[in-house]
C-alpha cells in the first residue's frame, strides 16, 4: 500500500488516508518549501490530513488530498465555474456549489476600476479563480490570475453547462488528457471549460455536438479508460449523424 | 440563510438559451427525441405479506415510491356504501434542495390532486366493493407517495407508482358473523388469502411541456426543461382511449396542439399500461411461487437430506403431510418440525452431511384400508433405523413420523402383533408426546385382547429385538458422549440407555410367561411416565 519515495522514508503518497493521519513530517525534510493543497493542514512540524481520500504529490513540491464528492470544498488557487446570484455594492455573490457563497470583488477584473464595473445578470456563468478559502468564511474569488491578467477568466457565453462530481472534473483536467476528451476531440470540435467544483461548460457550433459531448462526459464517470473508449465507439453512430448535419450546415 | 441560498439549484442563462435553441432543432439535452419517454422501471416490495402494496418507480433519474394501506372507517354520510380513497404525497428533502421537510409547497398539493382526480373521479378503483356494513363500516384506502429523487416529471412517476401499488395491494378478507350477524370477522392472511382491489382501468398521467415557440412540445420533461418551459399540460388518459383528467398551466396553447397532445397521450398510455401490467404479472407469479414454497417446506421438514433425497422421501413427506392432517396432530407436527429444525441445525453445526436418515424402505403406500404392515417389515425398518442411527450423528431423530404412523396403521388393522418393547422404544424419545399417549391406550387394549397370542411368540424374536436394543444402547452411549454439548437431548439419551438396559435385562431372564409380559409393561409404564 505504501509507495516508497526517494525524498522521505515512509511515504503516504498515492495511498488512502483518513482524517487525522500524519502524512508528512517536516522535521525530516529540511530546507524545502512545500505547497499544501486541499485537505491538508499544518500543525507545527506535522502535516495531517483533514479529508479522506488519496494523497497526491506533484513535482516539485505540491501535496494534496484527492476525493470525489458532489459538493465542493473551496481551496485556494482552484479554477471553478460560478453562477451570479446577486450583486452588492462591493462584490458579487456567486454560487460555487460549496458550503457558502463566494464573494467576487467588483474590482477583481483586469483593468477594473470603480468606473467600469461589469454588470452581470443573475444567472451568468463565470470562470473564476479562488483567492482565499478559509473555513467558516465566504471564499473570495477573482476574475484575474495571480499577476492581474484576465487569462480566460470571466463570463462564458452561450454553450451548455452541466454538473458532475469533483472527481470527474479533476480527471478531465488531468494530464495526459483523459481518454474521453481525447477521443471526442479527434472527431468533433468543441470548446470546454472545466470547473474543479464539479461544473463543466461545453460550447460547439451545433447543439448536436454539445449534447453528444455532454452526455459522453457524464457517462464516463464510472468507466475506466478503455471502457470510455468503448462507450465512445458506441456513440460514434450518433456522431456520424452529427457530422453529417454539421457538414450540411 | 446563507447556507440555504448556497444550496439552491440555479439555472444559468446559458442553459436556458441552449435548451430553447436545441429544442428548435428537436434536440433534447439528454439525447431523447421530443416525444420519447424515459425508461420506466417498476420494483415491488419483497414478497412478504406485510409488504404487499408497495412499489418503487424509476423514471430516468426520478424515483418515486407508492405505498398502499387500508383501514376501517365510517363512510361519508352521502355515500354510505362506498369505501374511500385518499392520496398523501410527501416531498422528501433528499429529493431536491428546494423541498422542505414538513408540509411542502403547492407543487405537492397539485401532484396529490392530479393523481386523486385520475383515480377517484374516473372510478378506476371500485369503491363499492370496499363496503363491509353499509352505513357503518367501510375500507379506507390510503396511498402514500414518497418522492425520493427529483429528476423531473414527478407527476407521471408518482401516478405509475400509485397504480402499481394499488394493483399489488391485498386486503384481508372479512366476513360478517357473530350472534347478530353484525360482527365483522377479519380473517388473518394465513387462514384466508387476502383479496386484491378491484381496479377497472389504469389512468396514466402524461406530462407535456410547451416552450415559447408553439410548435415545440416535449413529453416527459427533465428537471432542467421543467425550469425553462413556459406551459405545461398533464393529461390523464387510459389505454381504452378515455380521457380521465386534464390539468393545464402556464402559457396559452392553441387547440390544435392540445388535440395532438391528447392523441399522443393515448398511444403513450397504452405502452405504459402494458409495462405496468407486465410488471404486476411478474410480481404476482413470483408471489404465488413463494406461497407454494412456503407450504412444501413446512411438510418436507421431516426429511433431512441433501443429495440423498429421493423421490421416495418427497413422496413420503407429502403423504406424511396428508396424514398429519387426517390425524389432526397439528401440535405434534409443529413440535416435530421444531424439533427436527433443531436437530437439523445441530447436525449442520457439526457439519456432517452424511447424517441423513436413510430410508431403506420402499415407498410406503399409506392407504389405511389396505392390508397392514407386518412384523417382519417393522423389525426390518427398526433395524434399519438402528443402522442408520449408528452412522447418524444425531441420536434422537430415529423414529420419524412415517415409522410411527406405520405402527398406528397396523394397530388399527390388528393384523399382527406389536411387541410392546418395540413400541415403547419407538415412543420413548419424548418426541411424540400425544401420539405416545394414544398408542399407550391402544396397546393397552390390544394387550388385553391379544394376551393369548403371546404364548406363540418365540424367544428368537425377542432376542433379535434385544440385540437391536443393545446396539441402540451402545450407539446411544456413544452418542451420549458426543452429544454432551447438546443439552436437552442428553437427558433423552440417558433415558434411552436406561430403558435399553431395563429391556435387555428383561429379555435375558428367560422364556416369557404371561406375567412377565404384563409386569414389565407396567414397570416400564411407570418409568416412562416418570421420565416424561
Amino acid at each position: 500500500m505504501e509507495n516508497k519515495q526517494s525524498s522521505s522514508p515512509a511515504s503516504f503518497v498515492d495511498s488512502t488516508v483518513v482524517p487525522g493521519d500524519v502524512v508528512l513530517d517536516l522535521s525530516s525534510m529540511t530546507n524545502q518549501t512545500i505547497k499544501l493543497g486541499g485537505g491538508l493542514r499544518q500543525d507545527c512540524d506535522a502535516i495531517s490530513a483533514m479529508k479522506a481520500g488519496t494523497l497526491r504529490f506533484s513535482k516539485p513540491n505540491k501535496y494534496w488530498i484527492e476525493s470525489s464528492q458532489k459538493r465542493y470544498v473551496p481551496c485556494v488557487e482552484d479554477t471553478i465555474l460560478g453562477i451570479v446570484v446577486d450583486s452588492k455594492a462591493d462584490n458579487f455573490l456567486i454560487d460555487i456549489k460549496g458550503p457558502a457563497m463566494g464573494f467576487l470583488p467588483v474590482l477583481a477584473f483586469e483593468g477594473g476600476t470603480r468606473r467600469n464595473i461589469p454588470k452581470f445578470e443573475v444567472g451568468t456563468l463565470l470562470y473564476l479563480r479562488v483567492v482565499k478559502a478559509n473555513f467558516g468564511m465566504n471564499p473570495e474569488l477573482s476574475c484575474t490570475d495571480a499577476s492581474g491578467k484576465a487569462a480566460e477568466f470571466g463570463p462564458l457565453k452561450d454553450g451548455y453547462m452541466f454538473e458532475t462530481s469533483t472527481g470527474l472534473s479533476r480527471k478531465l483536467l488531468s494530464s495526459p488528457t483523459c481518454p474521453v476528451l481525447e477521443a471526442l476531440g479527434k472527431k468533433l470540435s468543441f470548446e470546454i471549460a472545466v470547473g474543479l467544483n464539479g461544473r463543466v461548460w461545453v460550447n460547439a457550433a451545433s447543439p448536436d455536438t454539445i449534447v453528444v459531448v455532454a452526455n459522453a462526459i457524464m457517462n464516463s464517470e464510472s468507466l475506466s479508460g478503455a471502457q470510455q473508449i468503448i462507450m465512445l465507439y458506441d456513440l460514434m453512430d450518433s456522431l456520424v449523424v452529427v457530422l453529417l448535419r454539421e457538414t450540411k450546415k | 440563510m446563507d447556507a440555504r441560498l448556497a444550496n439552491t439549484w440555479r439555472l444559468t442563462l446559458n442553459e436556458k438559451n441552449f435548451i430553447k435553441t436545441a429544442l428548435l432543432s428537436e434536440i433534447r439535452i439528454d439525447g431523447r427525441k421530443p416525444f420519447e419517454f424515459r425508461n420506466i422501471s417498476i420494483n415491488f416490495g419483497r414478497q412478504v405479506k406485510s409488504e404487499d402494496g408497495s412499489a418503487e418507480v424509476q423514471l430516468g433519474q426520478t424515483r418515486v415510491m407508492g405505498i398502499v394501506t387500508a383501514k376501517f372507517v365510517q363512510p361519508y354520510r352521502d355515500r354510505p356504501n362506498e369505501g374511500t380513497l385518499a392520496i398523501y404525497p410527501e416531498f422528501s428533502p433528499m429529493a431536491d434542495p428546494s423541498f422542505e421537510a414538513g408540509r411542502s409547497g403547492e407543487s405537492a398539493v397539485e401532484l396529490g390532486r392530479i393523481i386523486d382526480r385520475g383515480l377517484r373521479e374516473s372510478r378506476a378503483v371500485d369503491t363499492e366493493s370496499l363496503c363491509i356494513v353499509a352505513g357503518k363500516l367501510v375500507w379506507a384506502i390510503r396511498i402514500d407517495i414518497l418522492i425520493l429523487d427529483n429528476g423531473g416529471n414527478l407527476v407521471d412517476a408518482a401516478n405509475i407508482a400509485a397504480l402499481a401499488a394499488l394493483m399489488t395491494f391485498r386486503r384481508p378478507e372479512c366476513s360478517l358473523g357473530g350472534e347478530d350477524g353484525q360482527e365483522v370477522i377479519i380473517h388473518p392472511p394465513e387462514m384466508r388469502d387476502p383479496l386484491p382491489l378491484i381496479v377497472h382501468h389504469l389512468p396514466i398521467a402524461i406530462t407535456f411541456g410547451f416552450f415559447i415557440d408553439e410548435n415545440v412540445v416535449v413529453i416527459d420533461p427533465i428537471h432542467n426543461e421543467e425550469a425553462v418551459m413556459a406551459g405545461r399540460m398533464i393529461a390523464t388518459v387510459n389505454a381504452n382511449g378515455d380521457i380521465c383528467a386534464i390539468q393545464k398551466a402556464g402559457e396559452g396553447v392553441s387547440q390544435r396542439v392540445i388535440m395532438q397532445c391528447l392523441q399522443l397521450a393515448i398511444t403513450k398510455a397504452a405502452d405504459i399500461t402494458k409495462q405496468i401490467k407486465a410488471a404486476v404479472e411478474a410480481y404476482n407469479s413470483e408471489r404465488a411461487l413463494q406461497k407454494i414454497k412456503r407450504e412444501t417446506t413446512c411438510v418436507g421438514n421431516n426429511v433431512k437430506g441433501d443429495q440423498n433425497q429421493t423421490l421416495d422421501n418427497k413422496g413420503i413427506s407429502e403423504l406424511v403431510g396428508k396424514y398429519m392432517e387426517r390425524l389432526k396432530l397439528i401440535s405434534v407436527e409443529s413440535y416435530a418440525s421444531q424439533n427436527i429444525n433443531a436437530e437439523e441445525t445441530k447436525s449442520l453445526r457439526r457439519g456432517t452431511d452424511s447424517s441423513c436418515i436413510k430410508f431403506n424402505s420402499t415407498p410406503l403406500s399409506w392407504d389405511p384400508y389396505s392390508k397392514g404392515v407386518d412384523l417382519e417389515f417393522l423389525k426390518a425398518s427398526v433395524a434399519s433405523q438402528v443402522s442408520a442411527h449408528a452412522c447418524a450423528c444425531n441420536p434422537t431423530s430415529t423414529f420419524t413420523i412415517p415409522q410411527v404412523l406405520g405402527l398406528v396403521h397396523f394397530l388399527q388393522n390388528r393384523n399382527t402383533l406389536v411387541p410392546d418393547e418395540c413400541l415403547w422404544e419407538l415412543l420413548n424419545n419424548g418426541f411424540f408426546a400425544v401420539l405416545q399417549w394414544i398408542l399407550k391406550r391402544i396397546s393397552f387394549y390390544l394387550n388385553k385382547l391379544n394376551r393369548s397370542a403371546y404364548n406363540g411368540v418365540s424367544p428368537v424374536e425377542f432376542v433379535g429385538l434385544s440385540t437391536a436394543s443393545e446396539e441402540r444402547e451402545a450407539s446411544g452411549k456413544e452418542k451420549g458422549s458426543e452429544a454432551e454439548s447438546a443439552g436437552p437431548y442428553e437427558d433423552v439419551n440417558s433415558k434411552w440407555s436406561a430403558v435399553d438396559a431395563s429391556t435387555t435385562e428383561m429379555h435375558v431372564i428367560g422364556p416369557k410367561t404371561l406375567k412377565d409380559a404384563v409386569k414389565p409393561k407396567n414397570k416400564r409404564k411407570k418409568k416412562a411416565s416418570s421420565m416424561i
